[in-house]
């Protein structure tokens, strides 16, 4: 690869000057919002950072948290003491802390980070480097079998042209690594991402984010200056020219539905980069690409849907002890993948300016009836001037992530499981005459029988209609003039190799569920697409 | 200040000039667009004087023009002041010149020609522009003109929008503008309005009694408030200048100055409406409001009773009876 073309190899010798940067613009910001506020003696601000930092330590019971602990007690006692001058140092620092906390993780020198984090000897001993290196191994094979389309070559001509920041569907925590190993071998410049410290602590994965250029986000730390920080950084590193990725979707869907509802903080982020750069010298436009990620069978897919159905997922950022965390089940499920063609498939939407418009081969963006636009005419006031606005960025973010909600709809690929499952979940709602996925779950058992060729019919018509609504995705184009019963009979086998249970398995002319979850979970990907009433 | 910005008013008709004039009093400079080539000549030709408004005197800060090009160079806020028949063909025209650097605001009580799409949609689905607003409530071109007491709400997502409004057209008494970010909310209450006057023109008609009017009244706001609400936007607003404001004088019984809408509804309950009829603004923010109760699945028996008679399936005369019965038992 062209090394001026992969920013992140220059990213060492950038990153004490991004640290710099963005503290001063993180301090200067704090320090103008407090005058907003009319509490112009920052004690608000840096009282905030050390209530939150005393109870995330207090949840700790060793040593170390103690004495921490301690510490910021002793500092939120002497926050008093302090006049303004020494206040703004304390911001200073400690934004600086988590500036380089954030940033700090990158190091391109293999197995370090594993390392480093890997929270105590046990972990170490139990994942061993030999399962590391399989898996290395089957990661790259993996990626192989992803195949990537879409708009493959707009996106490289963007990608030339200015900044891209990828904003893909979120399904499972292979997904970053995945993208990234694929995009790569597609020709794609490599992205920088956000990654929970959490991800880090499985020595495989954090292998291979660090490598792929993930920068380190604490999900434990909700206060103010902290996000702040993380929206500052990734800003910065935008607007100096790194790709970008990071999921609008927040945390991976629960309930495997294409999202609809998005998380416009980072977003901004990108927004406010574009908006930093216009009327600049050699600015880089940035360009925002949705994509989907569409797998045939999804790694954590019985623990999130247990998740989504219970309820009590949606405030939860991670799940204890998913599959997600034990190496050995990670690797299991990439050697399947292998074994049995469970490919997964990118596919890119057209690239869009930071407003949401479409562009073209130019990389200008075209308005709903294809006229050109010029991006700073958005940024201009009455007087015609360029002026920052942050209200209305906000509304600009909105529509935006509504282009993008449209994007990852048009652009879903329906896969043979997503397909069968659909399929049979319509022939249980006809059997107990509800949509009450709560409903479903309680009457029927797992002696139910579906008629194949019921499902086979029904699975025709998903397939006509998809192929006349475009803006509901496409099917899988593998499937091309092939018979239902082909695209039934490949979910089928893959459903018996992967999950505990069997989901959905043969009986003679018919089909039994041995999963509703399961089959609930694969469906919500199509429930989306709205059928003509038989 | 305002001299510097220059606001374009798209439409040349007894309202745009009203406005025209007012803004011109207020320090504003106007371009007006007008299709129409006879009016934007003889405005020349008689040194800013309109031939049919020879009332409206106008100074060297307004002009006019027939091209939509040049109208929109020339304008930073642009304000659709037209019939909601008339401003799809108007902003079909101007499309190619409106640029992501221009505002518009509307202040048209009704939707879009025949989409049932609120105007600041049409306009960001058929332009570049993305800084939309409404200009809503009772100001009359009459008031506006005389300088008498005239209120108007500004509503758009965009704060900014709503702070060029108020630095541009606030001139009290004559012409107060009020803020708010209820975009859809204002649209729909004043698309809504004209629907209702409708339904208050066939009562007057009918010669309906004041109590049994009066509790129509009341019915017509908790209708429209669940209506505005389920599109999404606040049913107070409702209650505001859009909605209730607009009620009362559109539906207000004065002699010779009906508005269209009225007109519709006294022509309905006489009997001389049949459905191939082409409805007016009010009429078809009846239909529009219909098909938005559906979707939304909202009762909406008052707007439901006035679509019936107006497609010729039931006599008003049996739908307003049964109107008043079904609006009493619904609520």
């Amino acid at each position: 690869m062209d090394p001026t073309s992969n920013r992140l190899l220059r990213f060492n010798d950038e990153r004490q000057s991004i640290v710099s940067e963005v503290v001063d613009r993180v301090v200067r910001s704090t320090i103008e919002e407090s005058l907003e506020m009319g509490k112009p003696d920052l004690e608000y601000t840096l009282n905030d950072v050390a209530f939150a930092e005393i109870q995330r330590y207090q949840k700790q019971k060793d040593r170390r948290s103690q004495k921490k602990e301690s510490e910021w007690r002793q500092f939120a006692l002497s926050l008093s003491k302090l006049d303004s001058v020494q206040k703004r140092v304390e911001l200073s620092r400690l934004a600086k802390v988590y500036a380089t906390d954030v940033a700090g993780n990158f190091n391109p020198k293999i197995y370090r980070l594993a390392k480093d984090i890997v929270p105590s000897a046990l972990s170490v001993l139990l994942s061993p480097v030999r399962s590391i290196r399989e898996g290395v191994e089957a990661f790259g094979k993996v990626a192989e079998s992803v195949r990537v389309e879409g708009a493959v070559e707009k996106v490289k001509a963007c990608a030339e042209r200015g900044t891209i920041v990828l904003t893909p569907t979120h399904t499972s925590n292979l997904d970053s690594v995945i993208i990234g190993l694929a995009l790569q071998q597609t020709g794609l410049p490599a992205v920088t991402y956000g990654a929970g410290k959490n991800l880090f602590t499985n020595p495989l994965l954090g292998f291979f984010m660090q490598n792929l250029g993930a920068y380190k986000v604490d999900r434990r730390l909700q206060f103010g200056l902290y996000k702040k920080t993380l929206k500052v950084y990734s800003q910065i590193l935008i607007e100096r020219g790194f790709h970008s990725l990071f999921f609008p979707g927040g945390t991976r869907c629960r309930s495997n539905r294409v999202e609809s509802k998005l998380k416009l903080g980072l977003l901004g982020s990108a927004l406010a980069a574009q908006e930093h750069q216009l009327g600049k010298a050699n600015d880089r436009p940035v360009y925002v690409v949705p994509l989907t990620l569409n797998y045939q069978i999804v790694l954590e897919a019985e623990s999130l849907i247990n998740d989504h159905l219970v309820e009590d997922g949606r405030s939860a950022y991670f799940l204890e002890n998913d599959e997600f965390g034990k190496i050995g089940k990670v690797i299991e499920f990439l050697r399947k993948t292998l074994v049995h063609q469970g490919e997964a498939v990118i596919r890119l939407g057209d690239p869009m300016d930071v407003l949401g418009h479409t562009v073209d081969t130019d990389g200008i963006g075209r308005d709903l009836r294809g006229q050109a636009v010029a991006i700073q005419d958005f940024f201009r006031s009455l007087s015609g001037e360029i002026e920052k606005n942050d209200q209305r960025n906000k509304i600009y973010t909105e529509q935006t992530g509504r282009s993008i909600a449209r994007s990852f709809k048009e652009n879903t690929v329906f896969m043979s499981t997503v397909m069968l499952s659909r399929a049979v979940y319509q022939a249980a709602k006809d059997r107990f005459r509800t949509d009450d996925i709560y409903r479903i779950l309680r009457v029927s058992t797992t002696s139910d029988t579906y008629s194949f060729d019921e499902v086979l019919r029904a699975m025709d018509r998903f397939r006509s209609t998809v192929s006349t609504h475009p803006e509901f995705g496409k099917i899988d184009s593998k499937w091309d003039g092939q018979s239902s019963e082909s695209i039934a009979l490949q979910a089928l086998r893959l459903f018996k190799e992967y999950h505990t249970q069997k989901v959905c398995y043969r009986v003679g002319d018919d089909l039994r569920v041995s999963s509703m979850d399961l089959i609930y979970y694969y469906q919500n990907r199509a429930a989306h697409v709205q059928e003509k009433e038989k | 200040m305002a001299l510097t910005h220059k606001i374009g008013i798209v439409g040349g008709g007894h309202f745009g000039l009203a406005l025209a004039y007012r803004l011109e009093q207020t320090g504003c400079r106007v371009m007006v667009y007008s299709s129409d080539k006879s009016l934007v000549d003889s405005f020349k030709d008689h040194k800013g004087v309109s031939s049919r408004h020879p009332e409206l005197v106008f100074g060297k800060d307004v002009d006019m023009t027939t091209s939509p090009e040049d109208f929109c160079a020339q304008s930073q806020f642009v304000i659709l002041a037209t019939s909601s028949s008339r401003v799809v063909d108007h902003i079909e025209k101007c499309s190619p010149y409106l640029k992501g650097s221009h505002m518009v605001c509307h202040a048209i009580g009704g939707l879009a020609g025949e989409s049932g799409k609120t105007i600041s949609k049409w306009v960001g689905e058929h332009t570049a522009v993305r800084r939309v607003g409404v200009l809503a409530g009772p100001a009359f071109a009459g008031d506006l003109t005389n300088g008498i007491v005239a209120s108007m709400v500004c509503a758009s997502e965009f704060k900014e929008v709503c702070d060029a409004a108020r630095e541009l057209l606030n001139n009290p008494p004559a012409l107060r503008i009020y803020k708010s970010s209820d975009l859809i909310g204002v649209e729909w209450a004043s698309a809504l309005a004209g629907a209702y006057t409708v339904a208050l023109a066939v009562a007057d008609e009918l010669e309906v009694a004041r109590g049994p009017r009066a509790l129509l009244m009341t019915r017509i706001l908790s209708e429209m408030s669940r209506l505005v609400k389920a599109v999404g936007g606040a049913s107070e607003t409702s209650r505001g200048l859009a909605g209730l404001g607009n009620l009362l004088v559109r539906g207000d019984r004065k002699e010779g100055d009906w508005a269209p809408s009225y007109r519709f509804g006294i022509e309905l309950a006489k009997g001389n409406v049949t459905k191939d009829s082409k409805p007016p603004e009010g009429g078809r923010a009846v239909l529009a409001g219909v098909e938005l109760a559906k979707k939304h699945r909202v009762p909406a028996p008052i707007l439901g009773g006035l679509k019936t008679s107006m497609t010729g399936k039931r006599d008003v005369k049996s739908v307003a009876t049964s109107m008043l019965r079904l609006v009493a038992d619904t609520e």
